[in-house]
């Protein structure tokens, strides 16, 4: 039996109304790549981030080399052996590479003065030893994400780290460059230093993690031998069932003969949108499943002119649509409502009546100054139509349920009367009661012949609302289902089937 | 010619240090009559450097790099002359450090608020220029007259006659020069140089690796006020008087010399040596104008505004071509 390096146990983390990890337990080995796995809201990173000391835990034990820590730190947690590669990497990128390994613990020479001699020599050997061979002198800006990933990894390795965790390394890194990161995590492995791994593309997983555990919710659900799972099996873990079935209301596909509102032919962009093509029917509720960075938001936002397609065509009523950027799209009748209702959504200092009409405010100004009676009527008539819970328009939307919140901005697309309104995850982070109201409405706006693009990571609210399923795995559609055929085990198996497929069609 | 082609390619500021050729070449060309590039001329331009304002660019870097700002540069000019003044009245040698001490408090001030207050070092720096300012005039009335001969330690000249220069060469030249070298030790080959352009470049970044971000932050403004305080007791010593008016508004031409010297003003890039061209560039700019008998020198700072403009604009060039420059390998 391998030692064990890390082991928490009964991890506890509350966050104001949220109780974000539901006293999880983790194993890691020495010498192993250990994968965590689990949708949004997981808890993975949470608990990432606790073990780092971003987050002080609430409860439970971390012992990690056989004694119990609770690091307050980030630092302190490098100390102890604890390295984080984070998605945003923590490098300076103007610095050259050579500083960025030795910045904070620079060699000097007997005069005091610091030693770039030796650190050039160093770094070199230390990147060598990684099979890498760069010129460290250049500033680390003039290398690809998958090299100052590579650094990142080095300083990591060369301050004697015992944990190395890489949150989503691969996310911005081509086929080539993953190979090269993956030839680096098994040296380590070699060297006995254990890795934890996060990346939510399964493939990559079964290629390089041993062992994984899983959470759903915050919780633990279970950890597994890579060899004892395949793909349909894992998607079924991290998805989970739900144990209350909530019936498929709708019956019939009535969408076959219906206008093409949107026409997406075959978008490429970046590395996330591999020659997808999608259309949606007016007045139909399309659903976009896939697990995370399959490019369901990608292809959103490609729609509606926040990120520019490389390639590909876009028809809008079968017209080809110029859309360059979201004014654009919203002229043409298209309304987005963000995946992060914080950042992207609401505008947290502003009143619930300003956030719903400010779309809206240049159709109700005059000579520059808003129409405060024609604003207010809008407010309140919405605010009545959708039952916002608020005291009154005036409140600041900050002090609203997140369910209120998603209502202000589905309030704010449809007193643009759309024709098209974008929902990335419209029911994350909302109770079961604002839940159903809002699944409502999306339904109501159908009905008035809206079009609705909606992408959400939970398959059982796809198999509630849609008339029709898109599923995505890695920037492709890997399939269709329509009406009846739109149910849980018929969407996991496709995205699990997704590689296969692709793997015959290759060979 | 290749290691001069080497140390330039390793540069950062190759534009600085291009446009300053070219301005010189041209300037050389069109003003030959004027005796442009006579050794008195260049005396000259040095010593207008060293005299007004090009001390308290080279401070300012220091903050820039950080990517913070430090308006009370000016301010600390004109006190730190007023106060070495009236307080060498009495003992000379307590007024130069007393005078001293002026820019290394006010630093340590603002510094501290920016770290421990969290107060944008904007808002921290203009309080600073504004009490400071107020403070010139409440301990002396008028221009303070500087007699003692310890207190006249800068009015020192040197090579009288030498290369033609009758008046000699001011001390406050060499230590101009002096000065600037220092920093480009400091910022290449200590500790704290580093730690400058990692906590400029990513503070958060920084701060993981293990670096006191505040302690680097307290020292740089420190370093500013202090370098500011030492330009106004030079000033005041070489000129035998310090005047209330002194440094007035010197902080923003400090700033527009560390942006030509393509010194990033959001932080982490950056070299002492583009600053100095920058200077350079400024005073050739202002030394032109002196001939232009027939245009209004208010010219000059409608030039000036464009080429500070052109260089910020360069700078974003930059980063364009290193993003381009990543894409391409591996």
């Amino acid at each position: 039996m391998p030692e064990v390096l890390l082991e928490i146990r009964g991890l506890e983390k509350t966050f104001p109304g949220v109780r974000a990890l539901k006293g999880v337990q983790l194993t890691v080995y020495k010498g192993e790549v250990h994968s965590l796995m689990g949708e949004n809201g997981a808890g993975k990173s949470t608990l990432i981030k606790v073990l780092t000391g971003i987050y002080q835990k609430n409860g439970g034990t971390i012992k990690f080399d056989g004694k119990e820590i609770d690091c307050k730190t980030p630092i302190e947690a490098n100390e102890i052996g604890i390295s984080t590669i984070y998605q945003e990497l923590n490098l300076v990128l103007f610095q050259t590479v050579y500083e960025n390994l030795f910045l904070g613990r620079e060699p000097r020479t007997v005069f005091g003065a610091i030693d770039r001699k030796k650190m050039i020599a160093q770094s070199e050997q230390i990147l060598n030893d990684l099979g890498i061979h760069i010129d460290v002198t250049k500033p680390l800006s003039s290398f690809s994400t998958a090299i100052q990933q590579m650094v990142a990894i080095a300083r990591a390795v060369s301050q004697d780290a015992k944990l190395v965790i890489m949150d989503e390394p691969t996310s911005s890194l081509d086929k080539k460059e993953v190979e090269v990161l993956f030839r680096i995590i098994r040296q380590l492995k070699a060297k006995g230093i254990s890795v934890i791994f996060i990346s939510h593309k399964l493939d990559e997983i079964f290629e390089i993690a041993d062992r994984l555990t899983v959470f759903k919710d915050g919780e633990y659900v279970g950890d597994y031998d890579i060899k004892e799972l395949d793909q349909f099996k894992l998607i079924s873990l991290m998805v989970g069932k739900n144990t209350v079935k909530l019936e498929r209301k709708k019956t019939g596909y009535k969408f076959a003969d219906a206008r093409k509102a949107v026409e997406m032919k075959n978008i490429r962009q970046g590395m996330r949108l591999n020659g997808i093509s999608i259309d949606i029917k007016e007045g139909e509720i399309l659903g976009l499943s896939g697990l995370l960075g399959s490019g369901r938001t990608e292809l959103a936002q490609v729609l509606f002119g926040t990120r520019r397609p490389d390639e590909g065509e876009i028809f809008w009523w079968g017209e080809p649509a110029n859309i360059r950027n979201p004014a654009d799209a919203i002229s043409k009748g298209m309304g987005f409502c963000t995946e992060d209702r914080k950042t992207e959504g609401i505008v947290p200092h502003l009143s619930v009546k300003e956030n719903i009409t400010l779309a809206l405010l240049p159709k109700i100004q005059k000579m520059g100054f808003v129409d405060s009676k024609k604003q207010n009527e809008i407010a309140k008539q919405y605010i009545e139509r959708l039952k916002i819970k608020t005291p009154s328009p005036e409140q600041l939307i900050c002090n609203l349920s997140g369910g209120n919140q998603q209502k202000v901005l589905l309030a704010r697309w449809m007193c643009m009367n759309p024709k098209l309104i974008i929902l990335d995850e419209p029911t994350r982070g909302i109770d079961v009661g604002a839940k159903a109201e809002i699944e409502v409405l999306i339904q109501e706006l159908s009905d008035a012949g809206i079009s609705i693009l909606m992408i959400s990571s939970e398959i059982a609210e796809l198999e509630r609302n849609c008339d029709r399923v898109v599923v995505m795995r890695d920037g492709k559609a890997v399939g269709e289902l329509i009406d009846g055929d739109i149910n849980q085990d018929k969407i996991m198996e496709l995205i699990a089937k997704g590689s296969e497929s692709e793997e015959k069609k290759n060979g | 010619m290749k290691t001069i082609k080497k140390w330039y390619d390793s540069c950062y500021s190759k534009s600085t240090i291009l446009a300053f050729l070219v301005l010189m070449i041209i300037s050389s060309i069109v003003f030959a009559d004027k005796n442009f590039l006579s050794s008195v001329n260049i005396v000259n331009i040095l010593l207008k450097a060293a005299k007004n304002g090009g001390f308290l660019a080279i401070g300012m870097t220091f903050v820039i790099l950080l990517g913070e700002i430090d308006l009370s540069v000016g301010s600390v000019f004109a006190l730190s002359g007023v106060v070495m003044g009236v307080v060498g009245q009495k003992n000379p040698v307590l007024g130069i450090a007393a005078g001293l001490m002026v820019g290394v408090i006010s630093g340590f001030m603002i510094g501290f608020m920016v770290t421990k207050m969290r107060i944008s070092s904007w808002i921290a720096s203009l309080a600073m220029m504004f009490a400071l300012r107020g403070m010139v005039s409440i301990i002396a009335h008028s221009s303070v007259p500087i007699e003692n001969e310890i207190l006249r330690f800068a009015n020192v000249k040197f090579f009288k006659g030498f290369l033609g220069v009758k008046s000699g060469i001011s001390i406050l030249i060499p230590i101009f020069f002096i000065l600037v070298l220092l920093c480009m030790y400091i910022a290449k080959w200590t500790r704290f140089g580093m730690g400058m352009y990692a906590v400029g470049g990513n503070k958060e970044a920084a701060r993981m690796m293990g670096i006191d971000v505040d302690r680097i932050t307290i020292k740089a403004f420190v370093c500013s006020g202090l370098i500011a305080s030492l330009s106004g007791i030079l000033l005041a010593s070489s000129s035998g008087s310090a005047t209330l008016s002194a440094g007035n508004v010197y902080e923003t031409y400090a700033i527009a010399m560390c942006a030509i010297g393509a010194v990033k003003l959001s932080g982490g890039e950056g070299k002492f040596s583009g600053t100095f061209f920058g200077i350079l560039i400024y005073f050739v700019i202002n030394t032109l104008f002196t001939y232009l008998s027939g245009i209004s020198v208010h010219w000059q700072s409608v030039i000036m505004g464009v080429l500070v403009l052109i260089s910020v604009a360069g700078q974003s060039e930059m980063i364009r071509g290193h993003l381009k420059a990543g894409k391409k390998i591996l």
